[in-house]
């Protein structure tokens, strides 16, 4: 990806998210650190993920997880049902 | 019960509860949510075994869950009404964010870009992972996330009662919510 010109918001928003190639990374890290208004961008948006992601550090904690069930007996009842019909 | 799924759930739960909220909007709907996801998952017959897999298909299921309650509440809804909006670009006017006024911003947001913006924030799931969870190319899954959070920022920038709104916590404070309904 070429990044000259006028850097979509997309491309900030991919960059922000770690979600852009490792050389068009550095490329636009490079360019943010001559241009101040893209690092102002960038900064902005850095903002807005963790104020977002912050979310689940303002919640209260997780209701628990229902306990792993034990492993249930096959229950007698009927053998000993049948058992007693036999002997009838 | 499959005690390696539950381990799994267990290093989940807290960012699978932030989704639920995120998409509700209201602690007590979430825990509903959550707690039904969890039911479900846990008696479910199978379930992927690799991790970013079984994150996806976990949140996936959830997600379902919520579109599931969204129709019994309002037989008229379809996903299509889960359409993106144009939304001015983010500006560099302001590099310092507050925080709490981000996410109680987040609140007024539409649906599809609360998702979105959950799952890549909270969820913490990559674009190619929210590509499959959402079924929609990566590069729609950019450019959502690029108006969702063009989106937050005009929240922030035109309605500054979003940060003077006194700050009691996330939970139970429902006026932002209630005023901004019928927006989403």
């Amino acid at each position: 990806m070429t990044l000259r010109g006028p850097i979509p918001d997309s491309v900030i928003n991919a960059y922000v998210d770690g979600a852009l190639g490792p050389e068009t990374a550095a490329t636009l890290a490079s360019r943010a650190s001559s241009e101040p208004a893209l690092a102002a961008r960038i900064a902005r948006l850095h903002g807005l993920k963790a104020g977002v992601a912050g979310i689940v550090d303002a919640l209260p904690p997780a209701p628990p997880l229902p306990a792993p069930a034990l492993r249930r007996r096959r229950p007698v009842w009927p053998l000993a049902s049948a058992a007693g019909r036999c002997l009838r | 019960m499959h005690q390696g799924r539950h381990a799994r759930l267990a290093e989940l739960r807290q960012r699978l509860f932030g989704y639920a909220w995120a998409l509700c909007r209201d602690t007590s709907d979430a825990e509903d949510l959550y707690q039904d996801a969890l039911l479900r998952a846990l008696s479910a017959a199978s379930a992927p075994e690799d991790r970013s897999a079984f994150r996806v298909w976990m949140f996936r299921l959830l997600r379902n869950l919520w579109i599931d309650r969204l129709r019994a509440s309002d037989p008229a809804f379809s996903l299509d009404d889960l359409t993106d909006a144009d939304s001015p670009s983010v500006g560099s006017e302001q590099s310092v964010v507050n925080r709490l006024a981000v996410q109680q911003a987040f609140l007024a947001l539409d649906k599809i870009h609360r998702d979105v913006l959950a799952l890549v924030d909270v969820g913490g799931f990559s674009y190619e992972e929210t590509a499959r969870l959402l079924d929609i190319p990566v590069g729609t899954v950019m450019s959502r996330v690029s108006r969702a959070r063009a989106a937050l920022c005009r929240l922030l920038t035109d309605n500054p009662k979003v940060v003077t709104l006194p700050l009691t916590g996330l939970q139970g404070d429902g006026r932002l919510r209630d005023r901004e309904r019928g927006r989403a």
